[in-house]
């Protein structure tokens, strides 16, 4: 399915160029004129003043734009993630006959219908946004990007077409062959989806490494380079992931929030199986997150040392602590949730007691992971200090340990979701016994290399060996994830139950870990885009268009978290309204006496 | 605890050996070895 979304952007760039439709010059077109008019093709990046950016008094341009690009990305990725697991849950039903994940997944894609409003609406706001603070920067962009934005607008016809012929005709299309079209119906809609968001990535990451431009910004024509730019993939890979996460976050949040609201018994079963089904697709796409995050930050370092170093060595490091934060708090949160969910199940008692360990690992990595690397110190407590670097903690604030830390607590959330997974389970299969020393064999060996690879390549070997040995790292812990889930698969395979699980039969307090989820994710996301955006500095398209508007500088940290923190109260408001709406949408109130009586 | 000390310690060294192996191959690609060479 890749190939042809693949095929597709290219064709798209491709042919965009040769189609003759009027009132759209085509850049070949151009190229030709202006060989006889002796003309560039394209102009350079403008070189602009203060003046060029008009401004609206009491408006603070950058922070409206900002404020309108960051909202406009949460509730982006939250509608284009959760058709990705609605197609999957969709698609489980059909396998299964079993009703209730048909149901699931209409609930869910309910959900994110009044969402996708709010992402037109904040798109629009963030265009104008930019067509009155920044007409340059837009016209410029426009200039290089005027096929992809043409065929983005047009492809939104598409995907509001897919979305509501697939929301609305859920209860139409059901059964045998109609069913299979409301299945492709979602497939399509998960492509068009994906085709516009590496659209809008293509324009983002120009910004940042920008390709098929000369070092004064004129175009060469080539609108596939400018596209298929530097960064271009790592975003890709990294949002798309991020976005299942994120999507999977927040519907368990509206989860949370129908159980805790819920007074019928069957209702608080519902919303607990919908709650840890969202919860399971959040962490199911948090784990190979860390990962994507490396692959990106590596290809940054790549493009750009000078932007690297920026972003992980210099003024942006401190985020990079609270965002360690806030990944400790979702790997806490996630486990903590399915800690609590075991005791849906009347054999996890068997279990118990290994929480403990795993809790105690995971609060240790998490230590570790966020242990900075140097403090901001006053002369006195420098001097007490005998240096910027605590002797115990300075070893802990490098990346050979936060590697090691951050791949232990994945290697942890895993073994919580394998323990939770077979509480209510018996194996019957004969080799049992065999299959469970194997699988913590797999665990203790891939633990020790780990461990071996952190510290000894973390503190003996020079850079060049710190940085290449996270690979082996990273796929050891790959190698647990996918294995120790097969072994368990084929060992749980024809399992006896303990007893049918309780649904419902969860505490109050796992609900609002599902809260501090949706919550966590949205902040983390708006900090990391903070960072990704700001890299640029003083430029707009870096390194080629300068911006020399008043806001031209990187704000301080507090500034920007402030900033970030509004908008996220913003968004939560917002979502909360948009679970308000899915839950009156139900209601009925009864007008006696109101409507006059109509014949017989 | 027989029946699992024995596959245990085969397949911890199985699996010992293939995440070894792996290091080695990955470090190879990278134009480095598996133990530090200055």
């Amino acid at each position: 399915m890749k190939k042809i979304l693949w095929l597709a952007v290219l064709a798209a760039a491709l042919l965009g160029p040769c189609l003759d439709l009027p009132g759209i010059e085509s850049p070949l077109a151009v190229a030709a004129d202006s060989s006889t008019a002796a003309a560039p093709a394209h102009p350079p990046a403008p070189k602009l003043t203060a003046a060029d950016y008009p401004r609206i008094a009491g408006v603070n341009s950058r922070v409206f734009v900002w404020l309108a690009a960051q909202l406009h990305l949460w509730f982006a990725a939250f509608v284009l993630a959760v058709p990705i697991f609605v197609f999957i849950i969709e698609a489980i039903g059909m396998a299964t006959r079993d009703k209730r994940y048909d149901e699931l997944a209409y609930e869910f894609i309910k959900v994110s219908l009044t969402a996708y409003s709010f992402t037109a609406i904040l798109g629009g706001l963030l265009a104008f946004g930019l067509l009155i603070f920044y007409p340059h920067l837009f016209q410029y962009l426009a200039s290089i990007f005027k096929e992809s934005m043409f065929y983005y607008a047009l492809l939104f016809f598409a995907e509001s077409a897919c979305l509501y012929i697939y929301y609305y005709g859920w209860h139409w299309l059901q059964g045998g062959f109609k069913k299979w079209t409301h299945l492709t119906l979602g497939l399509l809609l998960n492509a068009v989806g994906t085709v516009l968001m590496f659209l809008a990535n293509a324009w983002t990451t120009f910004m940042m490494s920008p390709a098929g431009v000369d070092a004064q910004g004129v175009f060469s024509g080539d609108a596939w380079a400018a596209i298929h730019n530097f960064l271009w993939n790592p975003i890709n890979l990294h949002r798309t992931i991020a976005n299942v996460a994120y999507g999977g976050s927040v519907v368990g949040a509206y989860a949370a929030f129908k159980f805790l609201s819920a007074t019928a018994k069957e209702q608080r079963a519902h919303y607990d199986w919908m709650g840890y089904t969202a919860n399971f697709i959040a962490i199911a796409a948090l784990l190979p997150l860390p990962f994507a995050g490396y692959y990106l930050t590596a290809e940054i370092y790549a493009y750009s040392q000078q932007m690297g170093i920026t972003s992980m060595g210099g003024i942006f490091a401190w985020l990079f602590i609270i965002q360690a934060v806030l990944i400790g708090a979702l790997f806490l949160s996630a486990n903590y949730y399915l800690w609590c969910g075991m005791g849906r199940s009347d054999g996890a008692a068997r279990y118990n007691r290994y929480i403990k360990y795993l809790a105690i690992v995971i609060v240790g990595a998490f230590l570790v992971w966020f242990t900075p690397h140097t403090l901001i110190l006053t002369n006195a407590e420098l001097k007490a200090l005998g240096g910027p670097y605590h002797k115990y903690l300075g070893p802990l604030g490098i990346m050979p340990a936060k590697n090691g830390a951050v791949n232990l607590m994945i290697i942890m959330t895993t073994l919580s979701f394998l323990l939770y997974r077979r509480a209510n389970k018996i194996a019957t299969v004969a080799w049992a016994n065999t299959g469970n020393a194997i699988q913590v064999a797999l665990f203790t060996a891939g633990i020790a290399n780990i461990l071996f690879i952190s510290i000894y390549h973390g503190y003996f070997t020079n850079t060049v060996y710190k940085v290449a040995s996270s690979i082996p790292q990273v796929l050891t812990t790959l190698i647990i994830i996918v294995a120790s889930t097969v072994i368990d698969f084929l060992m749980y395979r024809g399992a006896k139950q303990v007893a049918p699980l309780h649904w419902g039969r969860v505490p109050d307090r796992a609900q609002y870990a599902l809260f501090l989820l949706a919550v966590a994710f949205t902040w983390l996301m708006g900090l990391m885009g903070y960072i990704r955006s700001g890299l640029r500095q003083h430029w707009h398209v870096y390194g080629v268009f300068r911006d020399a508007s008043a806001d031209a500088f990187t704000p301080t940290l507090g500034y920007a978290a402030n900033v970030v923190t509004g908008a996220t109260i913003v968004f939560m408001a917002l979502v909360i309204f948009v679970f308000w709406l899915s839950q009156v949408s139900g209601r009925k109130t009864p007008p006696s006496g109101y409507w006059k009586e109509q014949p017989a | 605890m027989k029946e699992y000390l024995k596959p245990f310690a085969i397949a911890f060294v199985a699996f010992g050996l293939l995440f070894l192996a792996l290091d080695y191959a990955i470090m190879k690609l990278q134009g480095l070895s598996l133990i530090f060479q200055p």
